[in-house]
């Protein structure tokens, strides 16, 4: 007998955790195909795994919203804790979705009709309380009770109780693709069986012969028969380790012997549970509310002195700066974030970046304690086409990724290419320029008469570059090369840049990089 | 007699202070004879001024990078795909764009190679100081008093550029070395900064080619 289960569904919760108008059409796409669409958007044809571009011609007016998971599973967080005031073991399917084992809050709530129509009553009060925008009638919350998760789950999408032991052949009808397992559903299709109760009406034994544990699992979904143990959500403890100063300490050492303290409680608290924290936010409050929260990462388990360690650096480096502060630390707050397992740490075998010496990781840690994360970072190169774009520097700690694929340099895929690489076209041919200005300098250019030098739509000069400005003070082309026009985004009417580029080698030797944009000269950046 | 053998037995338990200072940190073959030790001398602040002086700095640290951990200070604008072309190995490579006293002494107590912009001048003895004694290199794009070794690049030529033609492929520096100590005497060298082929190479200028005749 499959254990009485109680389902609550909330439909299109991704659109609805965006909290927008009930009549928007909006729908939310990711990789090109519609996950989630708004009721609006429904009616005006726009289907689950549309093409973008189908959905925008049959619904010019969608809203596309972004396909965010951890968003959608943050946001339906409220919606739990409300659930789980009726009763203990809520487990979360998806964001959108949590079942609960039915039979003892049936019994408490008067009955499983009632516990139904509290329940939804309940978790739309819960989703109102986080909304600004009311919510659509069709996307009001749906509870539905049948014996075992997957029954209950389709019955909540009805809004029905199934009476206990008919489960069965209320799944019968239901097609076979609801069991959300595309290359199954897809043989068993082909092969005929196009219903739960088909598949159910087949030998468990030769299912699992055929098609190994996942026929099994959905074999035992198809006939109401999925009474697994229901994994109960873990309430996460509450690691959060806080210090009053009284009275409120005015220099680092003393601070230091509270925050210590609250280093120690934290580490023991850690490794009580066998957790470790890969990261950890640290929050000062002074006595007249100012506040001073910082995040920090450590490549290993933080030990109870690595904590210390930060909260006395993040402490020195406020207080250094008197200007800022009025009054003496109050509160300190630890707060670990990333908490997982204690497995140890890996360093990585091959990857040299795991060999970070403890001397550079502490002088690296002090320093963004001076000036904040991204007081010292990483260089990693990437594909770009100006010097400036080609490398991606990242706060030291986080991962050090490029944010645009390729490399330069990289002029043509040569020879067989596993991972396609975007090459890059138009980017300059080494050597690079040594010094690239964040903000290219204003510059003028003349010809030998001295009239200005224009770059024509065409990308064609007018006269033939004879003198630069180069700080302040005229200088005499000596050679030159160009224009390399770089025309990026032309379709982005916010992001089009139409640039024309020069290399210049000067009288005094110097060679530097021109670039016309617009009406202007710039020195972009300096062999130096 | 035992005088013999004691003073030869008294040489080899003596060890000389240049067998006590920590090894140099290799550089490329090309920019050997720059440099008095043939290397970078931890403990040592070299200044780099002139044109090329950014070139130069990078490709003093090129060899070094690959073992040793090399941090640039206040040195915002360096094009670091530049430095990989020169051979700056960027794993081993931090950069810290602001450049506070604090953040010179928390740098150069932990890492092996520093590039930095000038430090103030009134500040510049101590941090020497914090060099000599933490035994780091430390190569200053700039002035700094007190530099041991003063390398200036003073002049330059690139080629490959045309009029209206071609790009930059090479680059011939002239580059000046003068210092205390072993590097009194002033030495010219020539290099390419890059060659054609992108690589550094030395090439030997006239001037010291006659003194060697």
């Amino acid at each position: 007998m499959t254990a009485r289960t109680i389902a609550i569904g909330c439909p299109r919760w991704p659109i609805v955790a965006h909290d927008l108008p009930p009549d928007e059409p909006s729908a939310i796409f990711f990789a090109n195909r519609v996950v989630a669409a708004s009721v609006e958007a429904v009616a005006n044809g726009v289907k689950k795994g549309m093409r973008r571009r189908e959905a925008q011609s049959r619904c010019p007016e969608v809203e596309v919203l972004t396909h965010d998971p951890a968003r959608d599973a943050r946001t339906f967080e409220p919606i739990v804790a409300a659930v789980e005031a009726f009763g203990p073991r809520v487990e979360v399917v998806r964001p959108g979705l949590c079942v609960m084992a039915a039979r003892g809050p049936a019994r408490y709530f008067g009955g499983e009709d009632a516990l139904r129509i509290k329940m939804a009553e309940a978790i739309d009060d819960a989703i109102g309380a986080h909304r600004t925008n009311e919510l659509h009638e069709d996307d009001r919350t749906r509870v539905g009770i049948a014996d075992g998760p997957f029954a209950a789950a389709l019955a909540a999408v009805r809004g029905r109780i199934i009476d206990p032991g008919d489960s069965p052949n209320f799944l019968a009808p239901f097609p076979i693709r609801v069991l959300d397992n595309p290359a199954l559903c897809d043989l068993l299709m082909r092969l005929g069986i196009t219903t739960l109760g088909a598949f159910a009406a087949l030998d468990r034994a030769r299912v699992v012969a055929r098609f190994g544990i996942d026929g099994e699992i959905a074999h035992r979904l198809a006939s109401g028969d999925d009474d697994r143990l229901l994994e109960p959500r873990q309430v996460p403890p509450d690691l959060t380790v806080a210090r009053e100063l009284d009275p409120p300490a005015k220099r680092v050492d003393i601070a230091m012997f509270a925050g210590k303290n609250a280093a120690d409680e934290l580490a023991a608290k850690l490794a009580a549970l066998g957790l470790a924290c890969a990261k950890l936010e640290i929050e000062a409050v002074t006595e007249h509310g100012e506040e001073r929260t910082r995040v920090w990462r450590y490549s290993s388990a933080f030990t109870s002195a690595a904590i210390a360690e930060r909260v006395r650096w993040q402490l020195e480096g406020w207080l250094a700066d008197r200007a800022q502060l009025t009054g003496g630390i109050e509160h300190i707050r630890l707060r670990p974030h990333d908490v997982g397992p204690a497995t140890g740490v890996r360093v990585g075998f091959w990857n040299r970046r795991g060999e970070v010496s403890d001397r550079v990781r502490r002088a690296v840690a002090r320093v963004q304690g001076l000036l904040g994360p991204s007081g010292a970072k990483q260089a990693v190169l990437q594909g770009g086409r100006h010097p400036c774009e080609q490398v991606a520097l990242v706060p030291w700690g986080d991962p050090v990724e490029a944010s645009r694929p390729g490399l330069p340099g990289v002029r043509s895929a040569a020879g067989p290419v596993e991972v396609e690489m975007p090459v890059w076209p138009g980017q300059l041919p080494a050597p690079s320029p040594v010094l690239v200005f964040d903000r290219p300098r204003r510059t003028a250019v003349t010809d030998a008469d001295g009239n200005a030098v224009d770059v024509s739509g065409r990308f064609v000069l007018t006269a033939t570059p004879a003198r630069v400005r180069i700080k302040n003070g005229w200088q005499d082309v000596a050679a030159w090369a160009g224009p390399w026009p770089v025309d990026e985004k032309w379709w982005d009417t916010d992001a089009h840049r139409c640039r024309a580029r020069f290399q210049v080698a000067l009288a005094d030797g110097s060679a530097h990089l021109l670039v016309r944009e617009g009406d202007a000269w710039f020195v972009e950046a300096t062999y130096d | 007699m035992l005088v013999g053998p004691m003073t030869d037995r008294l040489a080899a338990a003596i060890t000389t202070a240049s067998q006590l200072a920590p090894p140099t940190l290799p550089v490329l073959e090309a920019l050997q004879p720059l440099l008095p030790d043939h290397g970078l001398r931890p403990g040592s602040t070299t200044q780099i001024g002139g044109v090329g002086a950014t070139s130069i700095a990078l490709a003093l640290c090129a060899k070094a990078s690959e073992t040793s951990w090399t941090a640039l200070v206040g040195l915002p604008s360096i094009g670091l795909r530049a430095a990989s072309e020169l051979g700056v190995d960027l794993d081993h490579v931090v950069v810290v764009p602001d450049a506070t006293v604090d953040v010179f002494a928390a740098v150069i107590d932990a890492f092996d190679v520093v590039i930095a912009c000038p430090p103030p001048q009134r500040k510049a003895p101590r941090i020497g100081a914090r060099v000599r004694e933490r035994d780091a290199v430390l190569l200053v794009c700039g002035q700094m008093s007190d530099a041991d070794l003063t390398i200036v690049g003073r002049a330059q030529r690139w080629y490959g550029i045309g009029d209206g033609h071609g790009h930059l492929t090479a680059r011939r520096v002239d580059v000046e070395t003068s210092g205390r100590r072993a590097a009194a005497r002033p030495r010219h060298t020539t290099l390419w900064l890059p060659d054609t082929d992108g690589e550094i190479r030395l090439r030997r200028s006239e001037a010291e080619l006659r003194a060697v005749r």
